[in-house]
């Protein structure tokens, strides 16, 4: 950890006028020139010794950064502890950087919003946030978190870096369905309720096995136990919801892709359109309480079994966000969608829909018809990161 | 309070005090009077729930329409003297108007820059003590304020960024909180007022070694307005406007008969400073004369409490010798005032003077405090004789000449005005020349007395182009100050061939009954002529009128005037301390810093042998002794490092176990037993193997061996010691913590890898 200053143009003012009041002071014998000029030298000097010395027995660190998403704001929390016992720390700034101390090196980001402290009092911890906006899917790797300060005069800024290497896994922007699509799916032929080779709270009847502490009594079958004599309770099965599996077709390159190329749209983009209508179906088949698996073509990704549920679903984005485009396509071997698998098929192609990689009966949806398929509320991906630039560039920041 | 509404309130705070500021420098109050509630009024129209600011458009125009004003004012009378002046009148426009206007942070900055630049230039105008105060506040505030502004404009801008992220119908974003409570406000303080008296320190710092010995070519500090309306060492007939009428106290004067009964002499007294001899009729000019005549000097050493005869010979100092008193009140001067003619002087503290013979007038040339003197004692005989003149002067005369006055105009005018009075400018029969000088300049002084009117303001008096300045003053204006009354006297009575010459000064009008002193203020400075009424004498004639001088001494005194010594002694004192610090001030301060140091370092080191010296002879033990003594010493130097090193162990195994807390008995059974844990601690750390604040023993054992491949064995031993002594309440005997400190000496650990 270095201390570093960065004298920037309202320094220079100062040192500019510091210097014209020295002339001043020496070409016209006025004592209290002279001491006003003293007054800001002494301001230099005790701006960079308080400064300085804030910055020292300041420690930092990143509180568990639970899950992150592509379009949604990154919360990064931050334990700020001085461990001076006298010196209070005022006006600190909180900031992700890289090694080399830049603070624009994610491609991933947005320009993010600083971690803000008033003041951290002598052996306090403080606890302050930064928004990270994520702008697309992958994996975030930060580096170093820079503390830095303009405190007491804002000559100079005052900064320190603490190395601190973390990965975060920022999972693929997730758009609603459009609800008539929805509908279409779960009640396809090969979805639909019904009965599940497991026990569970359902209504019908599944099997006999031996009463264990802990089972109610009201499950006792007292026929079957009259006749053998062991109690013996009855098992029911659950009711099984509809089933869709998703099938993300990234076998073909992105230079093999075909498409019309005047659309606009890259063909790395459409591929991370895919991703993302892969990613909205698995959160719309979880907000529909469907099961739900995913397979992925073109890596060597394993095929997620169909579950249901909120950890389910998070299984699947991180499988989603892991997808590493720029690696060689493969030839998938037991990704594919089989015939005995009894579940809704929709498969996700980034442009043109080969129907040769999945059965008869998938549902084969195209990334060039985004737009169609999800309800972009909130506008695309770039259109929000354009905005946000945009109001950079105006000065909202400034 | 907010934050933001605590930082405006200052910022306020330190707008008025900048506005007061330019209104003591440049001695127009109304601007204060004017600005400051103008100032204030923004703070409940603009700071409010409903604020009723100005557009941007109309402050826009307003600075336009000032900057217009002052363009044209300066364009009007363009002179580089007033720019400053005109500067600090647009800012202040500038400032008052921003005010009243919606502002950003970044405008609030603007106005602290602003404020600053109208301090930095009424600082050029001005050295006042007032202002010395003022300005001394604003730079406290002015720390204050920008500490106040640098947490806000940062939180302000953290919030500002965070907003951005939130597009419409985005996912919802806490807005940054500020806390800003009265623990941090107390805090704030306290760093504020430490890093104000730490800039103070190194400013005065700053103050006291800036090299103005090189800087400084004129060498003398000070601004020319504290002495516009004192005592001046040349006199300016061009500049003519009207004189301040300043009432504070320069000096006191006490005036003691032969008696030695305190009194008030029968005419005012001239007190005499500066002697001018050459007349620039160019300039409209008196300087002194550089004559080597004129610049015969002796050098003296003056000590309290005895007089220093100022002759070559002795003076008979019983016949009509007054002793006269002098307490400076507010000035700073090497100059000792006294009236006509000094024979001894003493001084308040030993001093050396310079005693110029040729003019009796008298310097300090030594090395000066840094608040000059502080009070002279003088003898005087106001009608001496012919011998102790000659003893003063050196008993050489000066040669006599006859002199001439460059405009002859007034030489024409002069004799016109005689023929008319029926004098005779030229030497009659049976009389000598200095009855002459005497008879002619005496009628010449009655004319000026007679028809001239004496007045303080000359804004009338307006200078011809071509016209000497007297000329003017005797043929046109007839009205003016003292200045121009004893140079017309001057120059009348040179111009008819009688040896004269102005003086400068301060004449003692005001007689304090109370406290039987005569009371002599900035407004008494005064000009009179001297006439060579024989050959070591001069008399000193005042061409103006009396009775005028004491009417205007009546009009200028109020209630005030009882009450100017508090003011005034400060006044004095920033004066002398602060305005008056030049080159010899920091010499004199840099020796006897220097003196005092080595002083001190020569008294302690006399103090300690003579300590020793004495425990030499108490124990008798002759020269051997010093050896003992130092061989002592040696071993209680070595001792005292062994204590504080153990006691840092100490504190260092304690912080490291945790139980600072605990209670004295267990706190030294556990140091004592845990001894090996110390030395595991450091060993592991010089590894590369630091326990982190807060980690436990065993976690941190638990992180070297997952680390380490060596020595695990012996840490676990360590560590299961450790518990059991710490919380199993196990004793250790000494061969066990021997054991133990051993044990973790041979801790052996591959490096950590950063």
């Amino acid at each position: 950890m270095k201390l570093r200053y960065h004298i920037h143009l309202s320094g220079f003012l100062f040192i500019l006028l510091t210097i014209f009041v020295g002339l001043a002071a020496a070409q016209r014998p006025n004592n209290l020139i002279v001491w006003g000029f003293g007054v800001l030298l002494a301001m230099i000097l005790v701006s960079g010794v308080v400064g300085s010395s804030m910055m020292r027995g300041l420690k930092v660190r990143r509180l568990d950064i639970r899950r992150a998403s592509a379009g949604e704001p990154l919360e990064i929390r931050y334990v700020v502890e001085n461990r001076s016992r006298w010196r209070s720390a005022f006006a600190m700034h909180v900031q992700e950087v890289d090694r080399r101390g830049k603070r624009t090196s994610f491609p991933m980001l947005v320009q993010p919003s600083d971690g803000w402290l008033t003041r951290v009092g002598p052996g306090e911890s403080q606890i302050c946030d930064a928004v990270f906006w994520p702008s697309q899917r992958g994996v975030l790797a930060l580096q170093c978190i820079r503390l830095s300060t303009q405190f007491p005069f804002g000559f100079n800024d005052r900064s320190v870096d603490h190395a601190h290497p973390h990965e975060i896994l920022v999972q693929p922007r997730i758009h609603p369905v459009r609800g008539e699509l929805m509908q279409s799916i779960a009640t396809g032929e090969l979805g639909g309720f019904g009965v599940s080779r497991q026990p569970g709270p359902g209504e019908d009847f599944y099997s006999v096995r031996e009463f264990k502490p802990g089972d109610s009594i009201r499950q006792i079958a007292w026929k079957r136990s009259g006749i053998s004599d062991e109690l013996l309770v009855i098992q029911r099965s659950v009711s099984a919801p509809p089933r869709l599996r998703i099938v993300l077709n990234l076998s073909a390159s992105p230079s093999s892709l075909k498409f019309d190329e005047n659309c606009g749209v890259s063909a790395e983009e459409l591929e991370e359109r895919a991703i993302t209508m892969a990613a909205s179906l698995a959160g719309a088949a979880e907000q529909h309480g469907l099961e739900f698996g995913l397979s992925v073509l073109g890596f060597d990704t394993p095929s997620i079994p169909l579950r249901r549920g909120y950890w389910h679903r998070e299984r699947v984005l991180t499988s989603l966000a892991m997808i590493e485009l720029d690696s060689p396509r493969q030839q998938s071997e037991g990704n594919e969608p089989g015939e005995e698998e009894r579940s809704s098929l929709v498969v996700v192609h980034p442009a043109r829909i080969d129907p040769r990689c999945a059965p008869e009966h998938a549902l084969h949806w195209s990334a060039t018809r985004f737009e169609q398929l999800l309800d972009l509320e909130i506008g695309t991906a770039q259109e929000h990161d354009e905005s946000i630039r945009q109001r950079t560039k105006e000065g909202m920041f400034a | 309070m907010t934050l933001r509404r605590r930082f405006r309130f200052w910022l306020l705070f330190l707008l008025v005090f900048s506005v007061a500021a330019v209104a003591i420098a440049t001695i127009r109050l109304w601007l204060l009077m004017l600005c400051g509630p103008i100032l204030v009024s923004s703070w409940y129209l603009c700071e409010g729930h409903r604020p009723l600011c100005l557009s941007r458009a109309l402050v826009n125009l307003g600075s336009v329409i000032a900057l217009t004003v002052v363009a044209f004012s300066w364009l009007m009378e363009p002179d580089a003297g007033r720019v400053m002046e005109l500067l600090g009148l647009f800012v202040l426009a500038l400032l008052v108007l921003r005010q009243f206007q919606e502002r950003t942070a970044r405008e609030d900055a603007q106005q602290i820059v602003l404020a600053a630049v109208l301090v930095i230039s009424s600082t050029i105008q001005s050295d006042r003590f007032l202002f010395g105060i003022i300005l001394l506040l604003w730079v406290f505030t002015l720390i204050y304020v920008v500490m106040l502004f640098q947490v806000y404009a940062g939180a302000h801008g953290a919030r500002e960024r965070r907003n951005t992220f939130i597009p419409p119908g985005a996912f919802p974003i806490a807005p940054l909180e500020i806390r800003f409570g009265p623990r941090d406000l107390t805090r704030m303080r306290l760093i504020t007022i430490s890093v104000s008296l730490g800039i103070l320190l190194i400013s005065v710092l700053v103050f006291v070694l800036f090299p103005r010995q090189i800087l400084f070519r004129s060498g003398v500090p000070g601004n020319r307005s504290v002495q516009k309306s004192g005592f001046a060492e040349t006199v300016d007939l061009i500049a003519s406007e009207r004189i301040t009428t300043s009432r504070r106290e320069v000096f006191t004067l006490e005036w003691i008969e032969p008696g030695g009964a305190s009194t008030k002499w029968a005419r005012p007294v001239l007190l005499r400073g500066a002697i001018l001899e050459r007349y620039d009729s160019a300039v409209g000019r008196w300087v002194a004369s550089n004559t080597p005549w004129d610049d015969r000097k002796s050098s003296l050493q003056v000590v309290p409490d005895r007089f220093t005869e100022l002759g070559e010979s002795r003076i008979d100092q019983q016949i009509q010798t007054y002793t006269l008193w002098f307490e400076m009140r507010s000035m700073a001067t090497d100059i000792f005032f006294s009236p006509w003619v000094p024979v001894s002087i003493t001084t308040f503290d030993p001093r050396e003077i310079t005693f110029n013979r040729s003019n009796m007038l008298m310097t300090d040339s030594g090395r000066r405090s840094i608040s000059s003197y502080s009070g002279y004692g003088l003898r005087v005989q106001p009608f001496p004789a012919e011998a102790a003149l000659s003893s003063l002067e050196g008993g050489l005369p000066a040669p006599i000449v006859t002199p001439r006055f460059p405009v002859q105009a007034i030489g024409d005018f002069t004799r016109n005005i005689l023929e008319e009075m029926g004098v005779d400018h030229d030497v009659a029969e049976g009389e000598t020349i200095w009855q002459r000088n005497r008879r002619v300049s005496s009628s010449i002084m009655d004319w000026l007395e007679d028809n001239c009117l004496y007045t303080t303001d000359l804004r009338d008096f307006v200078q011809i182009a071509g016209e000497d300045p007297i000329e003017s003053f005797l043929t046109r204006y007839r009205f003016g100050h003292c200045e121009y009354f004893a140079s017309a006297l001057t120059a009348m009575c040179r111009s008819v061939g009688i040896e004269s010459r102005l003086v400068t000064g301060y004449v003692a009008i005001e007689y304090d009954e109370g406290i039987q002193r005569y009371i002599v203020r900035e407004s008494n400075a005064h000009a009179w002529s001297e006439v060579r009424t024989g050959p070591y004498q001069w008399t000193g004639l005042d061409p103006s009128p009396r009775s005028v001088l004491e009417e205007l001494q009546a009009a200028n005194q109020s209630w005030s005037d009882s009450w100017r010594w508090v003011y005034d002694r400060i006044d004095f004192f920033w004066n002398s301390t602060i305005v008056g610090f030049d080159q010899r001030s920091q010499k004199n301060l840099s020796s006897r810093f220097t003196e005092n140091w080595r002083e001190a370092f020569s008294s302690t080191l006399d103090s300690l042998s003579a300590l020793l010296q004495s425990v030499n002879r108490f124990f008798r033990f002759g020269i051997a002794g010093y050896v003992w003594m130092v061989a002592v010493l040696m071993i209680l130097i070595g001792f005292i490092m062994a204590f504080a090193s153990l006691h840092r162990r100490r504190r260092h195994l304690m912080a490291a176990l945790g139980v600072k807390h605990q209670d004295r008995e267990l706190r030294k059974l556990l140091t004592t037993d845990l001894q090996f844990w110390s030395v595991a601690l450091n060993r592991l750390a010089r590894s590369g193997y630091a326990k982190r604040r807060g980690e436990s023993p065993l976690a941190f054992s638990r992180r070297v061996r997952h680390a380490s491949l060596a020595s695990e064995d012996a840490l676990e031993r360590l560590v299961q010691l450790l518990y059991r002594v710490r919380f199993g309440a196990q004793r250790l005997n000494s061969k066990e913590r021997a054991e133990a400190v051993s044990l973790a000496r041979s801790l052996e650990l591959s490096r950590a890898t950063p």
